[in-house]
């Protein structure tokens, strides 16, 4: 009884596009990615948390079903760095953490414009899995006052750190057909996590969330 | 547009919504309001503000976790407990608080550590240690810590067998021996006088001194040195010789130091507590005396001679190729400033600081935010000296604690070093005041004597370089030998631990 709809719903999800000229694109893409890691930090005032810039690089899936309208999708790998310094003591603390996620996101893609140059937007969900953490720069020893400076793999705790993320996903570009099977886009694009990089472990709530907004170009091909 | 506008804000409001705050956290380290006035009235607050500010401020929670302890399960056990406390009419007794405070501290491992708590319905202050609940436990290192607790060496029964060349000493809070004195010359004084005013004041005047003396043996001695100083000025008329005022900072640094050269050229120096820096230091000195009465500015003079003794003796000795070796005698050191480093072990290995143990902070709020674990390489002598590469030998034993354990480390750690006693205390995490507690958001909660709740926690986790952390444990001898406490009688008879550390010396008896 269950497969009868999903029969239905596969079938028409092919001879819809077929009938409105719908089609595959795949393609992938590089670029810059800044985030910004919010947490309450307290009553520690001159603690900063700055961002940072890192990099980003995947692979796109795109599905039209009409000309104007599709679903994106795509797995990406990107660096969600941030920054540790301080105000106060500013030469005793600048640390950069590099956190690496794979990030999944599914879109709807809304396109406008001329054949050759399109312009698109992209609007939905991702998930991510946080993959590992390092951190570098510049500590202070305060008890003998000597600065260290040191670079290190940070293994994830996992009674501490969410791996697993989720939020919504965006993007804004413009794409321009170069051949006819062949197109390239440059965009901006956003990650807005709603989960917390870490596990609430403590009686004391506290929630961190990352915010990521790239530059990125790529190559499509066209089926 | 106005529509789009609307959406616009509206899907803002939706993304900013889907995120959650976290939950308040006050600083407990200064005199906040907002932070203690709960606590001054009620337990269940005094409880919170412990557990949170420890949460905070404690830096050894994955170690804690890995031994065992789940400190949200603490606070759900435990808040209702010091609720029904809020609950009770009337007084509450302190040792019902004490035992349930004692159930909260004991499982933490700094050594350290010590948690006050006022109790509000009784006006008492109820403190815990975990370190002393632990040794509670083991009757045996209570009973050997019962002994040793303010155990000097003696090297009388050395000198009178001969077997010291040189020897030096000072004390800087000899206020035992000033009323010793005074009181023995009012009983010879008060014999040849008829003038019964003068007999009363001077019956009086010994009367306050034995009050003194009292104190003294119950070790308190910012009161006793307070009653001392009150008693000199008050019978300054009676002209009693070597009755002068004392400084409190002789009280808060007082330093008992004893250098030996020992035959075979083996120098000897012990240490009751690591106060040297005051004394030695020019920097220092001129903060903490800057303007010393003629009583002090002996007594300064008296420390940078012996500690000069120990150190001319080590490069003279070294440089004429005839130094036998070097014992340290860190036996129920109490620890002091980590600058005194420099004095000990940091004047016997060369300069630029010695690491032999990491560190790690607290870097957030959160009770995993750590800094890296990084060198802590400790403070050493950086004028002109000597690489001892002779044995250097240290004593210690179940009382050596914090900068006594650091030098027993920074000794176990040397190429030629060898340490001799028994397990030292366990508490090798730095401490600092609460003016210094934004250096790391870590240390102090609350303000001692002014708080109802006052925690005296490290700023820091100590660890070994390879990570290991010894809180709690101490460090073990490479040669365990405990002191025969009834043949050392005190000091009249031999001092096997010592013995032991001259003949590995002189006979390389491993």
């Amino acid at each position: 009884m269950i497969k009868r709809p999903i029969t239905l719903a596969a079938l028409a999800l092919l001879i819809f596009p077929l009938s409105l000229g719908a089609q595959w694109k795949v393609g992938v893409n590089a670029g810059a990615l800044y985030n910004r890691f919010s947490m309450d930090k307290q009553y520690m005032t001159d603690y900063r948390y700055g961002g940072a810039w890192g990099v980003t690089t995947g692979v796109s899936a795109q599905y039209n079903f009409t000309p104007w309208l599709g679903v994106r999708t795509g797995l990406s790998y990107g660096q969600r760095n941030y920054r540790h310094t301080r105000t106060e003591r500013a030469d005793r603390l600048d640390v950069l953490y590099r956190n690496s996620y794979f990030i999944l996101p599914v879109m709807a893609n809304f396109s406008f414009g001329g054949k050759a140059v399109r312009g698109f937007t992209d609007l939905g969900v991702y998930g991510g899995c946080w993959t590992g953490s390092h951190r570098s720069g510049q500590e202070f020893v305060s008890t003998v006052e000597e600065s260290y400076s040191f670079s290190e793999k940070l293994a994830l705790n996992p009674e501490k750190d969410q791996r697993l993320d989720f939020g919504f996903a965006g993007s804004m570009g413009i794409e321009w057909q170069v051949a006819s099977h062949w197109a390239v886009m440059a965009e901006a694009f956003g990650y807005y996590s709603v989960v917390s990089t870490v596990k609430q472990y403590m009686h004391v709530k506290d929630y961190r969330y990352n915010t990521s907004l790239g530059l990125q170009a790529g190559v499509y091909y066209k089926f | 547009m106005k529509k789009m506008m609307v959406a616009g804000v509206a899907m803002l409001l939706m993304l900013v919504g889907c995120r959650k705050e976290s939950d308040s956290v006050v600083s407990y380290a200064f005199l906040d309001n907002m932070a203690f006035a709960a606590a001054d009235t009620s337990f269940a607050a005094k409880f919170d503000v412990l557990w949170k500010g420890l949460n905070v401020n404690y830096a050894l929670w994955d170690f804690e976790k890995e031994n065992g302890l789940d400190w949200d399960a603490v606070y759900e056990q435990y808040y209702p407990q010091f609720a029904a406390l809020d609950k009770q009419k009337g007084k509450v007794a302190d040792k019902e608080v004490m035992a349930l405070l004692e159930e909260v501290v004991a499982p933490l491992h700094d050594g350290h550590l010590v948690v006050v708590i006022t109790n509000h319905t009784t006006g008492s202050k109820i403190s815990a240690s975990p370190s002393h609940l632990r040794l509670a436990k083991d009757k045996a290192r209570q009973a050997e810590y019962e002994l040793l607790e303010y155990f000097i060496p003696s090297l009388k029964y050395y000198q009178a067998k001969g077997d010291v060349l040189e020897y030096k000493e000072v004390s800087s809070n000899p206020i035992q021996s000033i009323i010793e004195s005074a009181t023995a010359y009012i009983k010879d004084k008060v014999k040849t006088l008829t003038d019964k005013d003068l007999v009363a004041a001077y019956n009086k005047a010994k009367e306050t001194l034995d009050e003194c003396g009292v104190l003294i043996e119950e070790d308190n001695i910012d009161e006793a040195l307070q009653l001392y100083n009150m008693t000199v000025i008050r019978y300054e008329f009676l002209h009693i010789p070597g009755l002068v005022t004392i400084e409190s900072k002789l009280a808060d640094e007082s330093i008992v130091m004893k250098y030996a050269l020992f035959k075979g050229n083996i120098a000897y120096l012990s240490l009751k507590a690591y106060h040297l820096s005051p004394y030695l230091d020019k920097k220092f000195r001129d903060e903490d005396f800057p303007d010393p009465s003629e009583y002090t500015a002996a007594l300064i003079q008296q420390v940078n001679d012996t500690w000069k003794a120990w150190f001319d003796a080590i490069q003279a000795h070294h440089k004429a190729g005839d130094l036998g070796g070097v014992v340290i005698d860190m036996r129920s050191n109490e620890g002091g400033y980590l600058s005194d480093f420099r004095y000990t072990v940091g004047a016997l290995v060369p300069s630029g600081g010695y690491h032999y143990a990491n560190a790690r902070f607290k870097r957030g709020p959160g009770r995993y935010d750590y800094s890296p674990e990084m060198p802590q390489p400790m403070p050493t002598l950086e004028t002109e000296h000597v690489t001892v590469t002779e044995p250097v030998v240290l004593l210690c034993n179940c009382a050596t604690i914090s900068m006594g354990e650091h030098t027993t480390w920074g000794v176990k750690d040397l190429p030629n070093g060898k340490v001799i006693g028994t397990r030292t205390w366990g508490g090798l995490c730095a401490l600092d005041s609460n003016a210094s507690y934004s250096d790391n958001y870590a240390g102090f909660v609350g303000i001692k004597d002014q708080t109802p709740v006052f925690a005296y926690v490290p700023q820091e986790v100590v660890m070994t370089k390879d990570g290991k952390i010894l809180e709690g444990t101490g460090i073990i001898p490479d040669i365990e030998l405990a002191l025969e406490h009834e043949k050392w009688n005190g000091g009249n008879g031999p001092d096997n631990q010592l013995d032991r550390a001259l003949a590995f010396i002189r006979n390389k008896e491993q």
